[in-house]
């Protein structure tokens, strides 16, 4: 790729928007904090159980966790913490901030990466023959799974498959990440964990089918009506050959850009679906910080999920300027 | 491991595409009991795991039986021998002397002394723990003449003195670990090191602790050999967990009341209810807001509650409201004639006539409640209706907590505020504090801005008065004048309930639920 | 005009379309008229509570916990969704052409510094944050509309930056700028009123994707509490959803029908506002 007619290689590209990270990383660095240091409510008052604590114990916990300092210092207390991989002590659970969400990471990235593996191979080939079959019944059904599909509230659809297949059918567990008491091993373990995963993927996978479906869909249309496979097909290349030769190719980039640029959405919605299935993911501990008042926590949460979407966008922008490289890098 | 959650996650992802084929059937069956632990549902992780230096609720429940303290409480809350195998009291009820069992260890192996329980108070305890520190205050000595011997002196009789001596209240740490050290970030702050008959074997977050039995326990050792204490996040799920069998004893502080009527249809589930240690749930009235200044009005608004149906609907049946401003669990204390539910019934007509009398025409309050309790909420939407029968616009405000703790108790912005205070097992500890004349500023006491020196008096004297005849009539006549003051709004006593698996039993052995849980056994 | 009323014309042609202004339209009225349809006060409760829909004529659809009327909180909800999810929409729309078409019109290091705030607040978890401010400062209706139009207008800004660039530079432009107009007089009166199509376009969309925000937060616990809103009503039936399914269905089926009510609004909008799609005859 280096040296292309593009003006600037794609490993320059990279580092450039790497660097252009930074401001952005410290900007987010500053508002999460004084928002959230800003907002009325003293966390000590979360720690402290629910008798009147003794006063020494309060200024204790406060010079403990550096809440006796001014907001400037601790900011720039932070950020040099920050700088170097420190993100601080919890105050709800007496443990290093980074310890604590990278523990509940590895949870939420398993149910994030299934869902986008099952959503794109769904979306993918629900798409693919929506659009070769266009206008049939088929077609119909995709369209419109696709429009609903995008409108239904991840929580709720969350609420419907538990009612189904939990409450009425009994077939699937309705929460947690694994049976309690049997414990499994090995196979079995997976399986079970398994077990747990899929009514919450189900209920975070809708949208995003949803959204597959429907860009594959009409990219491959496009792909299908433009002139060049018009004359091959003129030409008698069979059509499934066309349909896997330049059809996929042309819905390749819309689905990058679902998995990029939705990112976000896709940590908001396990979230909800972590609350409502009960998973013991990085969701459910921000609610849980919340309601502690756990400002590293919470901050820590936000920074890495922040510097998560910037990654992400910055892989998709460049796997987007490999695919095509009529992208001009700038 | 990151290599095992690799796997994990590249087999999952297989397993999901294939999986409706292999997981279709079959789901439901109630797993094999291994009849050789006990796992009790929590909501979420402790803060930490060192009891002396929080009075919160979870912390306790997985460490009371880690650790212990000089005596327990049983079912009728009397003081039983624990860490002291005895003690005895002077004549004048101020010098207490404890006799320590001698073959105590911790569950590093070190021995226990009196020098642990001298630690504990003065180093630990005096300083960080909410409700000790105001026992402290009446203790004038801690002395240790011998390893086995610690001799308390009070400067008065304080009649709760002896059952302030709990777990809960003074939970004995050992002195070998943290003199000297920082009990915040100690290590054994979150890794317990304890006497009781359980240890502590670890704690994986968000997900569970675990606790195995102590073999040199210096009691009698625990019959069950584990404990497991699960997060269970989610309420429902808690629910379903214990009756699929995966969790097998839920307290009731993490029982949502919406899953009681399903559970009590489950014949594997033993539901039970009852008052224990009781709580009082009121409002708080800022006395200084107008019009609530006027008790007319402050009657007023207690008729247009309804208070049963708030029991009935909000806490699922769970509390009584036949009760005085102090509740109604300590007989000594109630007396028919100032019960609430006679002088302040459910009684629209009644409502409006005082606000009549009392000259005032419609207007709004704000109420202020923690907006983590989804039953406050549901108190505070049936109190809604109710008053908006007699022209009063409640304005709800639910707040997060230490936001609301800000509003209510440092600011005083707010008109009502629901709030639920445990008696802590004595109205003198628990409940003085909500009627006596406070500096405003200290979350947890009174935030009404009432103060009658009469009330102050009166409960000062029962505090001290060890004399149960005579200590009850003392708050008889407290409670005569609250109940005409209404300086608060008592809506009702809570009743605790638990729910366990039915072929659990030895529950409930002590007055605190959480303490003795050695003692449980499966059923044979 | 011309442009509008081809869009129009497009935009009528289009069945589904049509369907979701209808959806629309219905909704719109329910909320209106909450007060004359409903069968009874949103906040009564009674004793008759967990009454399944059907089993008492005074509740069609049931009642929730308290025994308060699912169908009249369904109904005056819908007030509850469609104002903070046209007002949260006008806020991010206002906040986004004001950004975007500073940015678009006078480019160079001004966009450069927009840009990269734009791509600030499209990086921060809207969703996360919202919750966060929400929980701690409070959630009066008024905040939960300024925190989801302020953390929704990202969208807009990019939208009318790039519609700005390409019109900065037409003739009509030049001239203007040649005769004299203050940058204020182009940039609103002259500009401005020749992207309104696309950017209706987007704010559309975004009152689907702010009712969906509210409701989320509802979920939480995190709404209005002094009115009914279905984010509220499902946050409760999520505790009884064993047993009352009801409490659960209904709110969450108004919330679906009323972002896909919006939603195909703001495709066929699209589709007609954009006439390559029409050439493709791909629909949604």
């Amino acid at each position: 790729m280096s040296g292309s007619g593009a003006g600037m290689s794609l490993w320059r590209y990279a580092a450039m928007r790497i660097v252009q990270s930074l401001p952005l990383i410290l900007g987010i660095i500053v508002i999460n904090f004084l928002l959230i240091n800003l907002a009325p409510g003293d966390p000590v008052t979360a720690l402290i159980g629910d008798f009147p604590a003794p006063a020494e114990y309060i200024e204790t916990v406060r010079e403990q966790f550096g809440l006796d300092q001014s907001l400037g210092v601790r900011l720039l207390t932070y950020i040099g913490n920050v700088l170097q991989g420190e993100l601080g002590f919890s105050f709800n659970y007496r443990v290093p901030v980074l310890e604590l969400v990278l523990a509940r990471l590895g949870r939420t990235l398993v149910l994030m990466i299934t869902t986008i593996v099952f959503a794109t191979a769904v979306g993918l080939g629900l798409g693919i023959m929506a659009a070769k079959w266009k206008d049939s019944p088929l077609d119909k059904f995709a369209v419109g799974f696709a429009t609903v599909g995008y409108s239904i509230p991840v929580f709720w659809s969350g609420q419907l498959l538990i009612l189904l297949f939990a409450v009425r059918l009994g077939w699937l567990p309705s929460s947690g990440l694994r049976s309690t008491r049997v414990a499994y091993e090995g196979l079995a373990l997976y399986g079970d964990m398994a077990r747990h995963m899929i009514l919450p993927v189900l209920a975070l996978s809708l949208r995003y089918i949803a959204l597959t479906t429907r860009l594959t869909r009409s990219s491959l249309i496009e792909t299908l009506n433009s002139d060049y496979v018009v004359a091959a097909r003129t030409r008698g290349i069979p059509a499934t050959r066309i349909l896997w030769n330049h059809g996929l190719r042309a819905a390749a980039t819309p689905i990058i850009t679902i998995i990029g640029y939705h990112f976000t959405f896709i940590v908001a919605g396990s979230a909800l679906v972590e609350t409502v299935f009960g998973w013991p993911g990085v969701g459910r501990l921000m609610y849980e910080s919340i309601g502690a008042r756990d400002y590293p926590t919470l901050l820590g949460i936000l920074l890495m999920v922040s510097i998560a979407v910037i990654i992400v966008n910055l892989i998709t922008d460049i796997v987007y300027a490999y695919i095509d490289p009529r992208i001009k890098y700038d | 491991m990151k290599h095992a959650r690799k796997n994990m996650v590249v087999f999952a992802l297989l397993l999901l595409l294939v999986t409706p084929a292999i997981f279709g059937g079959g789901a439901t069956e109630r797993p094999v009991t291994v009849r050789d632990d006990m796992v009790i549902a929590l909501g979420s992780d402790p803060e930490h795991l060192n009891p002396a230096i929080t009075t919160g609720y979870p912390v306790a429940a997985v460490t009371a039986d880690v650790y212990s303290a000089l005596v327990w409480r049983d079912n009728e809350g009397t003081p039983q021998p624990d860490l002291a195998r005895s003690w005895d009291v002077s004549a004048g009820d101020t010098v207490f002397t404890f006799h320590l069992h001698d073959n105590v260890q911790w569950h590093d192996g070190e021995p226990f002394t009196s020098a642990d329980v001298k630690f504990s108070m003065d180093e630990v305890l005096s300083q960080y723990h909410g409700r000790f520190e105001r026992i402290y205050g009446r203790i004038a000595s801690i002395e240790t003449p011998n390893d086995s011997t610690v001799v308390i002196t009070l400067n008065e009789p304080y009649a709760p003195f002896l059952i302030s001596l709990t777990v809960f209240d003074a939970p004995i740490l050992p002195k070998h670990i943290f003199e000297g050290q920082n009990v915040f970030d100690h290590a054994a702050t979150t890794a317990p090191v304890g006497t009781g008959p359980y240890r502590f074997v670890n704690w994986d977050r968000g997900n569970q602790i675990v606790l195995e039995r102590n073999e040199n326990y210096f009691g009698d050792a625990a019959n069950i050999s584990r404990v497991i204490f699960q997060m269970i996040p989610d309420e429902n799920a808690r629910t379903v967990a214990l009756q699929t069998g995966e969790v097998d004893y839920i307290w009731g502080f993490y029982l949502p009341s919406a899953g009681l009527a399903e559970l009590r249809a489950d014949p594997n589930v033993e539901v039970w209810q009852g008052v224990r240690i009781p709580a009082l749930h009121f409002l708080f009235v800022n006395n200084d807001s107008e019009p609530l200044d006027n008790p007319l009005v402050r009657q007023a608004i207690m008729h247009a509650i309804d208070r049963d149906l708030i029991v009935d609907l909000a806490m699922e049946g769970l509390g009584n409201t036949a009760i005085g401003p102090m509740g109604a669990a300590f007989p000594y204390l109630y007396d028919e004639s100032f019960d609430l539910s006679n002088l302040y019934p459910y009684d629209l007509e009644r409502a409006r006539a005082l606000l009549d009398e009392a000259g005032v025409g419609e207007f709004e309050l704000t109420i202020v409640y923690d907006s983590g309790r989804p039953a406050f909420a549901d108190a505070v939407d049936i109190m809604r209706d109710g008053l908006s029968n007699i022209g009063v616009r409640l304005n709800l405000q639910p707040q997060e907590r230490s936001v609301m703790i800000e509003s209510v108790y440092m600011q005083r912005n707010y008109d009502l505020s629901m709030q639920s205070f445990t008696s802590g097992g004595d109205p003198s500890i628990g409940y003085h504090r909500i009627y006596i004349t406070q500096a405003f500023g200290t979350p947890f006491v009174s935030a009404t801005g009432y103060s009658n020196p009469e009330v102050d008096e009166l409960l000062a004297e029962a505090a001290i008065t060890v004399d149960l005849g005579r200590r009850g009539e003392l708050y008889r006549q407290a409670n005569a004048i609250l109940a005409e003051d209404l300086p608060l709004f008592p809506l009702f006593e809570e009743m605790s309930v638990e729910a366990n698996n039915r072929e659990l039993t030895g529950l409930r052995e002590s007055l605190d639920v959480r303490d003795k849980i050695g003692r449980a056994r499966w059923a044979d | 005009m011309t442009e509008l009323r081809r869009i129009a014309y497009y935009f009528r042609r289009k069945h589904f379309a049509m369907f979701g202004l209808i959806l629309v339209l219905a909704l719109v009225t329910v909320a209106v008229l909450a007060p004359h349809i409903a069968p009874n006060n949103p906040h009564a409760v009674s004793r008759d509570r967990f009454l399944s829909p059907g089993a008492d004529a005074r509740y069609p659809l049931g009642t929730d916990n308290l025994g308060r009327c699912v169908l009249s909180g369904v109904i005056y909800g819908t007030r509850v969704s469609l104002f903070v999810g046209l007002a949260a929409a006008a806020t991010s729309t206002f906040i986004g052409i004001l950004i975007g078409s500073i940015s678009g019109y006078f480019g160079g290091k001004t966009d450069a510094f927009l840009m990269r705030f734009t791509e600030l607040f499209m990086t921060i978890p809207r969703f996360v944050l919202a919750l966060i401010v929400v929980a701690f400062f409070g959630s009066g209706l008024d905040r939960l509309i300024l925190v989801i139009g302020v953390l929704s207008w990202p969208g807009a800004a990019r939208l009318v930056r790039s519609e700005f660039l390409s019109h900065r530079n037409l003739p009509y432009v030049d001239s203007g700028r040649v005769s004299g107009m203050s940058h204020l007089r182009l940039i609103f009166v002259e500009i401005l009123p020749n992207i309104i199509p696309p950017v209706i376009v987007v704010a559309t969309l975004d009152v689907a994707t702010a009712i969906l925000l509210e409701a989320s937060l509802g979920f939480f616990g995190l709404g209005d509490p002094n009115l009914r809103s279905w984010g509220g009503m499902l946050s409760r039936a999520q505790s009884h959803i064993r047993t009352a399914w009801w409490m659960s269905v209904f709110p969450g089926s108004a919330i679906a029908v009323t972002v896909l009510g919006f939603n195909l609004v703001g495709d066929g909008l699209n589709e007609a506002a954009n006439p390559r799609m029409q050439i493709e005859g791909g629909s949604t």
